[in-house]
């Protein structure tokens, strides 16, 4: 730091105090850090797993797979999705969510995808509810289930089914054929 | 969230890794209690290389960053913030475009000043009357060092004394000075001037300017480039105490030509500069309280294991700032 002869004390103290000192800043700082890191998820009410991003192409790129869309979509419902969510890095999961212009712009849709073959549906993008009833389906062939439930207060019907050995959820607001008809044409992208 | 482009991205992450590094620095600086002036120029320009040295040296050397699972387990994600908006901006965006203009102004405010210096010109040397000339005489005989300064002298009434120049560095003294100054005084203040070129401060300034342009857009730079020369004038408090100053009188010349110039400067290097004149003129009295308070007391020791801490400060940061995207 400086070539000016330093000050003569016993070595070992200020060696002690110097060290003491270091650790006291940096833990501050980590702590600062960590705070400032932790508070936009705490402001918009998200868990820390849990990232917004801009596009399709930007959650696919992260995710490091192709997300499954479907080809059929009700023209009542807004396109390119209101909010797109990920959880966790390679192999995590998506949330779209398409927002119906004509109801106020709220929530009508969701699409979850987890990218993973077998891998379970985080909890963060299963939100709390109440199950009012559930029955066996199909999609495409495949074994599905189809759970009435509660979110936030409201209604919703809910679709699970298994795609290439991926999880894959629709929950709507609105017709049950409706989600039906979406989950029959969903479909990787790039894929027929 | 809107995406930004990743030049834009790398750039708000730069800035926030700036100010986290001038912190950091700061805060181990009042921590270890550094008083020697010496030693807070090198912290200090620690935390001026981090953004031209160790923030690009990171993204290159570790570009498994940008990963999402990294950001995921870092201490702080910046973009994290462009989920939360306010007033219709996202807070990663505003900060970004708030920090970059801050730079801008700040670099500007001094790009003025300097260019108004620049437009008056060279000062045209004069001779000094044969009592002026003794009394310079006087003062530089006892002042200990290498070879002889170019001492360039002004026939101009107002006090003034400083050094400039990058190829030939001169001190430049006014009539005023000497009218102002008496004998220790003088040969104080010549011997802080003396200091300045010894360490050939006027250069290290036309660096230090070239950096700032580099980094406008980075007010942590600017501040510290800033800081780093008020550091500048206490080492050659200290320094020409070394080539034989006396302390109080070198705070009474500080003072006298304080009050004889700085105190009522007028210089405005903005529209609205008459507005911010009372600050400024606060700010730079305060500077000036603070380097005679430090002449008054005695000089400052510096701190033993000098090597030690700047290592241990810039492995730290560096360590700290790796968990930060």
């Amino acid at each position: 730091m400086t070539t000016s002869t330093p000050t003569r004390v016993a070595p070992g103290p200020e060696l002690v105090r110097l060290l003491a000192a270091l650790g006291w800043v940096v833990a501050a700082s980590a702590v600062m850090l960590a705070a400032l890191g932790a508070l936009p998820g705490w402001l918009a009410g998200e868990p820390r797993e849990v990232r917004t991003v801009a596009s399709i192409e930007e959650a696919e790129r992260h995710l490091g797979a192709g997300l499954a869309l479907p080809s059929y979509f009700p023209s009542h419902l807004g396109w390119p999705p209101g909010r797109i969510r990920i959880s966790g890095g390679k192999g995590g999961a998506v949330e779209l969510t398409f927002l119906d212009p004509a109801r106020g712009g709220g929530a009508q849709l969701q699409l979850l995808h987890v990218t993973t073959p077998g891998a379970p549906l985080p909890p963060e993008f299963d939100p709390p509810g109440s199950e009012l009833g559930s029955s066996p389906a199909t999609v495409a062939g495949r074994p599905a289930r189809l759970v009435r439930r509660t979110i936030g207060g409201e209604v919703w019907q809910q679709l699970s089914w298994e795609r290439d050995g991926c999880r894959m959820v629709l929950r709507t607001r609105g017709d049950v054929e409706e989600l039906f008809r979406i989950a029959r044409s969903a479909h990787r992208r790039g894929a027929p | 969230m809107a995406p930004i482009v990743p030049t834009a991205d790398l750039l708000a992450q730069g800035l926030f890794h700036s100010l986290v590094a001038a912190l950091f620095v700061e805060a181990l600086a009042r921590s270890w209690d550094v008083r020697h002036p010496a030693q807070r120029i090198a912290l200090r320009l620690l935390a001026l290389a981090y953004p031209l040295l160790v923030f690009p040296a990171l993204v290159l050397l570790f570009p498994h960053r940008d990963d999402l699972a990294f950001r995921d387990m870092a201490l702080l994600s910046g973009r994290r913030w462009g989920d939360v908006a306010f007033l219709g901006i996202d807070l990663y965006r505003l900060f970004f475009f708030s920090l970059a203009g801050l730079g801008l102004l700040l670099l500007g405010i001094d790009l003025l000043s300097l260019a108004r210096m620049l437009r008056r010109g060279r000062p045209a040397p004069s001779r000094p009357a044969p009592a002026h000339a003794a009394a310079l005489q006087a003062a530089l005989a006892p002042l200990r060092g290498g070879k002889a300064p170019s001492v360039v002298y002004l026939d101009r009434p107002m006090p003034g004394l400083f050094c400039s120049g990058v190829r030939r560095p001169s001190v430049f003294i006014t009539r005023g000075t000497l009218d102002l100054l008496d004998a220790g005084e003088l040969r104080a203040a010549l011997a802080h001037e003396l200091a300045h070129l010894a360490r050939r401060d006027p250069a290290r300034s036309w660096v230090m300017l070239g950096l700032r342009c580099v980094m406008c857009l980075n007010p942590t730079f600017q501040v510290l480039a800033r800081a780093l020369a008020r550091d500048a004038e206490r080492l050659a408090d200290e320094r020409s105490v070394e080539l034989g100053a006396d302390r109080i009188a070198l705070a009474s010349a500080l003072l006298k030509l304080h009050r004889a110039t700085g105190g009522e400067d007028d210089r405005r290097t903005l529209v609205f500069g008459g507005a911010l004149a009372g600050t400024l003129r606060r700010a730079r009295s305060h500077d000036l309280e603070r380097r005679v308070r430090a002449l008054l007391a005695p000089a400052p020791e510096p701190l033993p294991f000098p090597w030690l801490r700047l290592g241990l400060a810039a492995s730290s940061m560096s360590g700290l700032l790796y968990f930060v995207t």
